[in-house]
């Protein structure tokens, strides 16, 4: 039980941790921060994502050849983690905040770049998209996260949990097992098989494990994946999707027993 | 154009060209190859209109063999959904030999559109199947997604690797909206019933229509001169083809979709 819980509070802290990275100033951008912006991006990015942006630089070649995901391609591509609608671009701090973060399993962290250095690389790689021209991206807003859960409240999580289909792809206790995903049909948006998440391992999860971060996840959905938005789901019912967000975080809970 | 187009020119015409989305239909690569026969007949009829305007009248035909329907095994909600799903390839009237549900359009026409306030275009889950199946609007119209089914599903609208919307719909949600961003060829799905597929194509003007039950289609109020007419549809792909418009009156043309080289020798 107290290992359990420590373990619990740990992944709290390193998600906290993360999230805290996101306040930085963004300089202004012009052609010497672009040219800086692609020197940065030509040693740090290319390998994976190419010296186009298209996502088949030479490591890319194998990393999402035959199966999700492959490197971003920032010409054509939408995005996964936002804090914007459904198939909006994302905001260029929720750039910042992907970058600084990396993503678990495919994309290291680059806090190793100086914040300077990575809005010029954020500069660089949205230049190649001339939808971040035509669109303006405007964040959600989203509440804070209410005090901790009661057990009816995780209890009401599961029901919604069941009510909400997400069991398709998630499986009935959140493995990554449902139907959908074990019968090999789920696909991304290159048309690759993709899996669902295992929603009781959080250190797997990419667009971050804290209750905010689960709720703003549900929200905006995972473009260019089967993850849909459910913003208009719970539009005005936010405190039943706090309850399904604990209980997403409750079955990692209960996995450490 | 979406990413996994393909396109193709052919050797001895010099305007014809098509290109195929393809969406794992792949049987049909290589094998489809598209001859066209227009015939553009000048009709008279009077004008009213200050600036003079001529209206494109025709029937897309399809005259090669019968090609299957797609049956895919339901393998969730198939006590609602049935335990088969048919998808129609193509739709053949059987007097006129017309083509149902291609869409015909002139994209090279810089006009401004007139009609911000189009109607939304209702798309509605019904029975496990999109309804319609085929859509046509201009960039900036809304979509207003329904599901009347018992039970659930994502309707996830895309143009290539790029997401418009995604959304889940529980039984009884209430409807989503979302304006189509860009010009181009939408690609409607639901993640958890793998069957289910819709099209929207998205226009920058009005000069665009929707082939009937006899395969016929009217494109009004074109300015007089030559056009690039584009014929889509969604299992025998895309062709282009010029046309002169006449200055007054309809112009009239028929354009054909055999299948293969092969089947048009014979
Ligand atoms: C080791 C390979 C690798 C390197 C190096 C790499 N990336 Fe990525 N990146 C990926 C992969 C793979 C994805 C797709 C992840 C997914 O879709 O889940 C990705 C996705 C992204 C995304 C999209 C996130 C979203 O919301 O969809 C951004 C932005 C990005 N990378 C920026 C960068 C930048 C900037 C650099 C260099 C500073 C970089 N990447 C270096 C592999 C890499
Ligand atoms: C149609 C299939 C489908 C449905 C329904 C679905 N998901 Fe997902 N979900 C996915 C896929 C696929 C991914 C993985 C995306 C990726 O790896 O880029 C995912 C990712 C996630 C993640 C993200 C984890 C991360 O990496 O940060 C969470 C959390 C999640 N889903 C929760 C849910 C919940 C809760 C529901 C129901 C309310 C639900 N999902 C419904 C397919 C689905």
């Amino acid at each position: 039980m107290h290992a359990k819980r420590l373990k619990y509070i740990a992944i709290l802290i390193i998600t906290g941790l993360c999230a805290s990275t996101a306040q930085a100033v963004k300089p202004t951008t012009n052609r010497d921060s672009l040219r800086e912006g692609r020197r940065i991006y030509e040693q740090a990015c290319a390998w994976c994502h190419g010296t186009g942006g298209e996502g088949d630089g030479p490591a890319g070649w194998f990393i999402g050849r035959y199966s999700s995901p492959r490197p971003r391609n920032f010409a054509q591509d939408g995005y996964k983690f936002r804090s914007t609608g459904s198939g909006d671009l994302p905001t260029d701090q929720d750039l910042f905040t992907t970058i600084t973060r990396g993503i678990p399993g495919v994309m290291p962290a680059y806090r190793a770049l100086n914040e300077r250095e990575r809005w010029q690389v954020i500069a660089y790689l949205k230049s190649w998209n001339p939808a971040f021209e035509e669109e303006k991206p405007v964040p959600l807003t989203f509440p804070q996260a209410p005090a901790a859960p009661t057990e009816a409240a995780i209890h009401n999580g599961r029901n919604l949990y069941v009510k909400y289909d997400c069991r398709v792809c998630h499986g009935d206790n959140g493995e990554g097992d449902g139907p959908e995903a074990t019968a090999g049909h789920l696909r991304d948006g290159n048309n690759l098989p993709i899996r669902a998440t295992n929603l009781t391992d959080p250190s797997a999860w990419k667009n971050g494990a804290s209750a905010l971060d689960l709720f703003r996840t549900l929200t905006t959905g995972l473009d260019g994946t089967p993850m849909p938005s459910y913003a208009n789901e719970f539009a005005g019912r936010e405190e039943a999707l706090w309850e399904l967000v604990w209980y997403i975080q409750s079955l990692s809970d209960q996995q450490r027993k | 154009m979406t990413h996994d187009q393909e396109r193709l020119t052919t050797r001895s015409s010099d305007v014809l060209s098509i290109s195929r989305h393809s969406e794992g239909k792949d049987f049909m690569k290589g094998v489809l190859f598209l001859a066209l026969a227009l015939s553009a007949v000048q009709g008279i009829s009077p004008l009213h209109a200050e600036t003079p305007t001529g209206t494109l009248v025709g029937r897309i035909l399809y005259v090669g063999p019968a090609i299957p329907d797609q049956v895919f095994e339901v393998t969730r909600d198939s006590g609602f959904c049935g335990a088969q799903a048919t998808i129609r390839t193509v739709t053949i009237h059987p007097k006129t030999r017309g083509l149902e549900g291609a869409v015909v359009s002139i994209d090279g026409v810089a006009v401004p559109l007139s009609d911000p306030a189009a109607p939304a275009l209702v798309l509605t889950n019904t029975r496990c199947a999109f309804t319609p199946r085929l859509a046509t609007g201009v960039v900036g119209q809304q979509v207003e997604i329904r599901n009347d089914d018992p039970v659930m599903h994502n309707t996830h609208i895309s143009m290539g690797s790029r997401t418009l919307v995604n959304v889940a719909m529980i039984p009884a949600s209430r409807p989503v909206w979302k304006p189509l961003k860009q010009s181009g060829i939408y690609t409607v799905k639901c993640d958890a019933h793998k069957f289910m597929q819709a099209h929207i194509l998205a226009f920058t003007h009005p000069f665009f229509s929707i082939t009937d039950e006899t395969g016929a289609f009217r494109i009004p109020s074109l300015p007089p001169g030559e056009h690039q007419v584009t014929i889509w549809h969604d299992t025998l792909g895309t062709v282009h083809q010029s046309v002169t418009i006449a200055a007054t009156g309809d112009t009239h043309v028929t354009l054909e979709y055999p299948n293969h080289a092969d089947a048009r020798k014979q």
